[in-house]
């Protein structure tokens, strides 16, 4: 089965002489939930806004589902990023919107929309436990509320690839622990989940685990991955 | 559920940016009100000029020795030429009777005999009250046997169409610099409009919006601006002509479908100014 998400040797720099990936070959496949570690600086925020089409990379192939990504077509990067659950790590909320209106967006950024939007909604923010705060603005939200906003507004619309910034290290233990449940819930209904972290602040036993070393992916066994 | 959606976003920025709006509206409001005075001046000049043409006919002076049958034989002549409406015979003794009652004063007393000629009265029909349908039709008739002379008034049809072209032309001029600035007007608050919100839409974007998604709110935004401020200025005007001129001027308002041709004219112009706002600041 060919894997849901697929790089092909990954080239990213910052000019001027600053290589973040050389080679890169990653790929994970539908269900699998990978968690991409490594030291600040090291790329996993490059990596995941390659993936969301956010940066360009220097050379190299992305594909999702099969499908190329569509570096040189901006009018075809918000279907990509439908297809994308993104939680940011800085969160990404509309100040100006209260937190049910902040999920239900993406509801509408395509051409359908379901026809129980509230439902689905109400029912993604009980999930996160915040089904009581649904009215509320993001500035009467804590950072760990707001985190969960965010995660609630990646999973929602059911995107077939989740990826995460960091995401838990905005949160208190018990809130770490629903999220990662939750993103390991996603990953067993056949979604594929790529979520970075600092080394050592995750541990989920379902989880395939990289590191990333001088510009390539190594899996914690060692092998390069691929 | 998504036009629903699209409208609550477009009065979302309206009232986020109420400063702005309103000093849209003000500027697009000089605009229509310029418009929709052109078009009152417009319907009051047609209505004038309906008036005056209403009286616009042709006398056909006879001869004093055409005979009674000679004279009923002009008259179906003349009523079966195209383009007559009505033809009525004046007779000498009732043109002096006319003449005696417009002075005030019995001057056939005086008179051993009456110098007034026999006429025939011609009113055109409606499209033949041209300068130029008009001076065939005379031609026409002063070609008749029984026919001594055709008056009508000449200069004064041909002044009433030339006024009205020169309108009809400084209306299209007037027309095309409103249209125009009602354009660039529109566009350019549509782009500051933009530009205040460049980061939500970029946060847009990023969430994965489509291009739809992001400027349909801002085509709604464009259309209003320029409605609403077609609608206050019909508003204005109709209350200025109704409530303030009409007591000592005869102005009548302009037909309701004129208005809402103008407010419709609006909505396509606030749409155009919108895209072209749009077209220059959105880089998405």
């Amino acid at each position: 089965m060919a894997p849901l998400l697929e790089i092909k040797n990954l080239k990213k720099s910052y000019p001027p002489q600053r290589t973040i990936f050389e080679k890169l070959f990653f790929s994970v496949e539908a269900g699998e939930l990978a968690i991409v570690c490594g030291p600040s600086g090291a790329g996993k925020t490059t990596l995941l806004n390659l993936l969301y089409l956010a940066e360009r990379p220097e050379g190299g192939e992305i594909s999702l589902d099969g499908q190329p990504a569509p570096w040189l077509k901006p009018k075809q990067y918000s279907a990509w990023r439908q297809k994308i659950g993104y939680i940011f790590q800085d969160q990404k909320l509309f100040v100006d919107r209260t937190v049910f209106e902040n999920v239900a967006l993406p509801f509408y950024f395509g051409n359908t929309q379901p026809i129980n939007l509230r439902e689905e909604v109400e029912r993604g923010l009980s999930e996160v436990g915040l089904f009581g705060q649904k009215d509320k603005y993001p500035r009467e939200l804590s950072l760990g509320e707001k985190t969960l906003v965010n995660l609630c507004r990646a999973l929602v619309t059911a995107p077939h690839l989740i990826i995460a910034d960091d995401p838990l290290s905005n949160l208190d233990p018990v809130r770490a622990d629903l999220a990662l449940k939750l993103l390991e819930k996603e990953a067993s209904s056949g979604r594929a989940v790529v979520l970075t972290a600092t080394a050592g602040n995750v541990n989920s036993g379902a989880a395939k685990v990289y590191f990333i070393d001088r510009g390539t992916l190594v899996p914690d066994t060692g092998r390069p991955a691929g | 559920m998504r036009i629903g959606f699209f409208v609550r976003e477009c009065l979302r920025g309206i009232k986020r940016d109420k400063g702005n709006t309103l000093l849209a509206i003000l500027s697009l409001l000089m605009a229509f009100l310029l418009l929709d005075l052109y078009f009152i001046g417009v319907y009051n000049l047609n209505s004038f000029s309906e008036r005056l043409k209403k009286g616009l006919v042709l006398q056909a002076f006879l001869t004093d020795e055409l005979s009674d049958q000679a004279r009923d034989s002009l008259q179906l002549k003349i009523e079966t030429m195209a383009g007559v409406a009505e033809v009525d015979y004046k007779s000498s003794d009732s043109a002096m009777a006319e003449l005696e009652r417009d002075l005030g004063l019995s001057i056939s007393e005086e008179l051993s005999a009456n110098p007034l000629p026999a006429s025939f009265i011609i009113e055109p029909a409606e499209e033949k009250k041209t300068p130029e349908a008009l001076a065939e039709m005379a031609a026409v008739l002063t070609a008749m046997p029984g026919v001594e002379k055709v008056i009508y008034p000449e200069s004064w049809a041909a002044d009433l169409d030339n006024a009205f072209a020169k309108t009809r032309k400084l209306g299209w001029w007037l027309l095309a610099a409103l249209s125009v600035g009602v354009v660039l007007l529109t566009a350019n608050t549509i782009r500051l409009v933009l530009k205040a919100r460049a980061q939500t839409v970029a946060l847009f974007a990023l969430l994965g919006a489509s291009r739809s998604f992001l400027t349909v709110p801002y085509y709604l935004e464009g259309i209003f601006l320029a409605a609403a401020s077609a609608l206050l200025a019909w508003g204005g005007v109709a209350w200025f002509i109704l409530g303030v001129v009409r007591s000592t001027l005869p102005l009548s308002l302009f037909p309701f479908t004129t208005g809402l041709a103008v407010l419709g004219f609006a909505t396509f112009l606030g749409l155009l100014g919108s895209y072209l706002g749009i077209k220059k600041e959105l880089k998405v």
